[in-house]
């Protein structure tokens, strides 16, 4: 074998490889920068809807609210993959939106679930509801960080270590502070991810 | 006589061109003319040629679609297509396997 034939197979393996791992990457981010800004806003508009209610004193709705947003949340974000996969094939198409569905579903039903047990323990105090959902739902960002991805690993433990921290230390704004950080950042995620396209 | 291994590779996707349309491809499954020729920095005619190389040998196929009212090529990969990738990539991989050895 020649010593140009084995540099030609090297070169050939290398443009493969590049052209696969950056067609992966964007696949990966189809309209992820979107969806972090529609998710981020829900943090914010969940956040000031509870307070809302809870000036209103509409209790039960200070709880609910967050479960009400999620849908409008979920049917945006999933016509964002429709429509930034509009050149891809019907198959591609629906593995996207699958894997989707697989990363938000089981989270949001945690997040369902937690609030209405929130709102049924009476003794848990109000300012102990977000920091309680989120902890929970920072530890489901780990688990699957760990088993699938960084970056959802990082995602949960800035989620993690931002919700214990704010707890500990401002519990008392532990709502307002952890929508801020978690809404901002997540549209700050979208922004950077959208200039990079 | 043994056969030398790079006798095995397949003459389409020798071409650097095809072989990172392939590429894509593969992961893509189905994707734009532009979208390639950005990716690959190639001209019009060059990918066309290309292109059309591939379609003739079943690698891939093309069709056109309306989308707000322009025009678009979808280039998509085919199961043959997807099996000369492997078999190609295998064969690389043989060869630089012979590099080490």
């Amino acid at each position: 074998m020649t010593d140009d034939e084995k540099q030609a197979a090297l070169e050939s393996i290398s443009l493969i490889k590049d052209l696969m791992t950056e067609s992966r990457r964007e696949l990966q981010y189809t309209g992820g920068g979107w969806i972090a800004i529609i998710w981020g806003l829900y943090c914010l508009l969940g956040y000031g809807g509870q307070r809302l209610f809870a000036l209103a004193k509409l209790y039960t709705w200070e709880g609910l609210w967050w479960v009400a947003l999620a849908v409008p949340s979920f049917f945006f974000s999933v016509l964002v993959i429709r429509t930034r996969a509009k050149t891809h094939s019907a198959k591609l198409k629906r593995s996207l939106i699958r894997a989707f569905l697989l990363f938000w579903v089981p989270l949001l039903m945690l997040m369902a679930v937690l609030i209405v047990f929130c709102l049924v323990l009476n003794d848990l105090p109000d300012h102990y509801l977000v920091p309680f959902v989120l902890l929970v739902v920072s530890t489901g960002y780990l688990m699957l960080g760990f088993l699938f991805q960084r970056s959802i690993l990082v995602m949960g433990l800035i989620g993690f270590a931002g919700t214990v921290a704010v707890t500990l230390l401002f519990i008392e704004q532990a709502g307002l502070l952890l929508s801020l950080l978690f809404g901002l950042g997540l549209i700050l995620t979208g922004l950077i991810l959208n200039r990079k396209r | 006589m043994k056969e030398h291994v790079s006798t095995r590779l397949d003459r389409v996707l020798t071409q650097k061109a095809r072989l990172g349309i392939m590429s894509i491809l593969m992961v893509m499954d189905e994707t734009e003319f532009n979208t390639l020729k950005d990716k690959l920095n190639l001209t019009d005619g060059n990918l066309s040629t290309h292109l059309s190389l591939l379609e003739k040998e079943k690698y891939i196929r093309l069709r056109k679609i309306f989308s707000k009212k322009k025009p678009k090529t979808l280039c998509q990969i085919t199961d043959k297509g997807r099996r000369a990738f492997r078999e190609h990539l295998d064969t690389l991989e043989k060869i630089i396997k012979d590099i080490s050895h």
